[in-house]
């Protein structure tokens, strides 16, 4: 077929489909097909047109930019965005916001909002407060307790609410006997509450008694919004990507992963947080670790900094580059670890770089080339980081949290229990991981959205000095491996197939 | 009332010139309705096969309120699936932006009830009357140009954008500028004209 007889059949099949090239399109596409057989072209054509149309274009003109897209997810169709193992940067996790017309989440970038840079001006920080208000309140208004009674069901049905906002209380001068507010519990003054919306801290329900006349408002109970099951989340959401990567449609519904995930059922993560590789033991341990999973590599080690654990002053990120060095020879006197494993480094807030202040960059290259050098299958992540596996996903963090939060509370929980439990609540039920005011946990304004737990992960690590525990609730895990030195170097083992959870130690062969 | 909730989405959609926004609330409020009912019927229909007569009338009106529901949003759906295969013919294969937030997005809805999704459905039968159209004569035959009968075959057109270069079907290059005004096959000037990017004078 000549290139002109070609290229009169290019431009009317994509016609028939009505979709109209540009010259450029068409040229390049000509060029493609040309060495092509009969039977293949139209295969090419068909599969082109197909993802063209997929593509979400907004005019039926196709430019040679869209026409390279489209032909490089078909050359890659299979593995577009699925990988095996995604660590999710914290700087490009997706942003959303809640459209209230459309009653949907829309990703930021199809709304058209630029993305702001990486310090924000005093817009962004007001926003994060109100971000996180909406993901609540829309999150409240379906919780069974707040939705619309269900027609012809004679159930014996607990009572229902309506959910109000704090505007509305002051708007009204009636006496309402039982109202339920969703509100941000403030301390703006010592030993004073307020009850606001959307400024900053902790969202809390509160349930009583308004006496519109004199603007009181009597607390009868004062509870933390309740958490929602990642299926009921999915329900309402469709199937957007809200976890991050590269893949549009959230890897949790994808067939092929899930049975990759099934095959691989001795796949393991592993969780070290506060590996001090200054502490004495800790290498030898190391040693021992790595010994003992030789013969059957896990997925990833994921360590948790700090990394040092005495201060070196200004030789802190030399120290720390030897010491990564030293580790990296360890790794490699294993080869098969080193070859099939990944180790992810998740900073802390002690180390190198900028710390406490979340979400907090990767560590800084002067200190981990020699280490990446060395062993190629060391990543080295942001504080938070979100890692991919097949369908599961796992949110990783370290800092003190917990310690923190036991701090600052305004009402320490007195009937004892499990702190880690009340935790554990606290942080599902907010859709945050660190829900305390700005001048105790700083974020990033812009990046807030990056320590969402909007909808639930499957598993959230929380390195933090408290003591090691593993809690559930409403589907979603929540693990502490704990300070290895300090804790008898006990760490967190996750089976991703079941989604269990075992405490492991690493005994002294030495000793 | 029960089925209420079900006719209030026809009205909707009867009230309306234009598609309405995919009614994500209300159908899942209709199919949240009909799980209760069928959970009622369920334990009432038990009952009367252990013996008891006296749920007989109950499970009948429970039953008819649900085929009623399911028969909306059956109509429903349909109607929305009517328009989306007009606006093929109308837009083209490519739908507006505006539209396309309309729909019912993949998944949504698809853990409650298996409804061939909007998207998908549009996307699909794009793609077969393409099929169509190109199996048409030997070089294909464009089924959605001349809905109504040409008066001549060449057009005036004036060009209301830089738009680039395009290519005409006997392999010609033409350039549109703004401004410029061009003498074009009627066939290949309707689809720009649709877009906004040539005017017809008259």
């Amino acid at each position: 077929m000549s290139t002109t007889q070609l290229r009169s059949k290019v431009v009317s099949d994509f016609k028939m489909h009505g979709l109209s090239l540009r010259g450029d399109a068409t040229h390049l596409l000509v060029q493609f097909l040309q060495s092509e057989s009969e039977t293949r072209r139209n295969q090419w054509l068909e599969r082109l047109i197909e993802k063209i149309q997929g593509l979400g274009l907004s005019r039926p003109v196709v430019g040679k930019d869209d026409l390279k897209a489209a032909l490089e997810e078909c050359v890659n169709a299979e593995s577009a965005g699925e990988e095996l193992l995604l660590v999710i940067d914290a700087f490009t996790v997706p942003r959303f916001t809640y459209v209230p017309e459309r009653k949907k989440y829309v990703a930021d970038s199809v709304l058209g909002k630029t993305i702001p840079s990486l310090l924000g001006d005093s817009d962004d920080k007001a926003s994060i407060f109100v971000k996180r208000y909406t993901i609540l309140y829309e999150r409240m208004s379906r919780h069974e307790l707040f939705a619309p009674a269900v027609i012809g069901s004679s159930k014996a049905e607990g009572p229902r609410f309506t959910l109000r906002k704090i505007e509305y209380l002051l708007g009204t001068t009636e006496k309402l006997d039982k109202v339920i507010i969703l509100g941000m519990l403030t301390q703006l003054k010592e030993g004073k509450l307020y009850l606001e919306d959307p400024t900053e801290n902790c969202f809390v329900l509160v349930e009583g008694e308004y006496i519109g006349s004199k603007k009181i408002l009597k607390v009868i109970t004062l509870g933390s919004p309740p958490a929602e099951p990642i299926e009921t989340s999915r329900r309402f959401l469709g199937d957007m990507n809200f976890f991050g990567g590269p893949s549009a449609k959230s890897l949790r519904g994808s067939e092929k992963l899930k049975l990759v995930e099934e095959r691989n059922s001795e796949a393991i993560f592993v969780f070290l947080s506060d590996v001090w590789l200054d502490h004495p033991g800790v290498m030898e341990r190391l040693q021992t670790l790595f010994r003992g999973f030789s013969d059957f590599p896990p997925v990833a080690f994921v360590f948790l900094g700090n990394f040092l654990h005495a201060s070196y002053g200004m030789d802190q990120a030399k120290e720390l580059r030897d010491k990564l060095k030293h580790l990296g020879y360890i790794i490699i006197s294993y080869p098969q670890l080193a070859q099939a494993s990944k180790f992810i480094f998740v900073p802390g807030p002690k180390d190198p770089g900028i710390g406490g202040l979340l979400p907090r960059p990767m560590l800084p290259e002067f200190v981990t080339q020699d280490l990446a050098k060395d062993v190629p299958n060391a990543i080295f992540a942001t504080n938070p980081c979100r890692i991919q596996y097949c369908t599961k996903e796992i949110v990783v963090l370290r800092e003190d949290v917990l310690s923190k939060m036991c701090r600052h509370c305004i009402y320490f929980p007195s009937s004892g229990g499990d702190i880690a439990e009340h935790f554990v609540k606290t942080i599902c039920g907010q859709g945050h991981l660190c829900p305390m005011a700005p001048h105790v946990s700083p974020t990033l304004w812009t990046s807030d959205h990056a320590l969402n737990l909007f909808p639930l992960p499957d598993l959230v690590v929380v390195g933090d000095k408290f003591k090691s525990f593993t809690e559930s609730h409403m589907g979603c895990t929540i693990i502490n491996p704990g300070t290895l030195p300090r804790n008898e170097f006990l760490f967190k083992v996750y089976y991703p197939v079941t989604g269990q959870v075992d405490d492991s130690q690493i005994s002294n062969l030495h000793t | 009332m029960f089925a209420s909730r079900a006719v209030e989405l026809i009205k909707d959609l009867q009230r309306s010139d234009t598609m309405p926004p995919f009614n994500e609330d209300g159908i899942r409020q209709v199919l949240d309705e009909m799980k209760a009912l069928y959970e009622e019927n369920h334990r009432d229909v038990n009952a009367t096969v252990a013996g008891s007569a006296d749920h007989f009338n109950a499970v009948h009106l429970r039953h008819s309120a649900l085929e009623r529901s399911k028969r909306c949003l059956l109509a429903y759906l349909f109607t929305r699936l009517k328009c989306l295969r007009d606006m093929r013919w109308d837009f083209g294969s490519i739908l507006p932006s505006e539209i396309r937030f309309y729909l019912c997005e993949p998944e949504v809805i698809c853990m409650l009830i298996s409804v061939k999704l909007e998207v998908q459905w549009f996307q699909a039968y794009s793609k077969s009357l393409g099929m169509y159209m190109h199996s048409i004569g030997r070089q294909g035959l464009d089924l959605t140009q001349n809905l109504q009968p040409p008066k001549s075959l060449y057009i005036e057109v004036r060009c209301l954008e830089d738009y680039g270069e395009i290519e005409t079907d006997d392999g010609d290059f033409l350039v549109l500028r703004k401004n410029s005004t061009h003498f074009l096959p009627r066939g290949q000037a309707e689809p720009l004209i649709r877009q906004g990017i040539l005017e017809h004078i008259s």
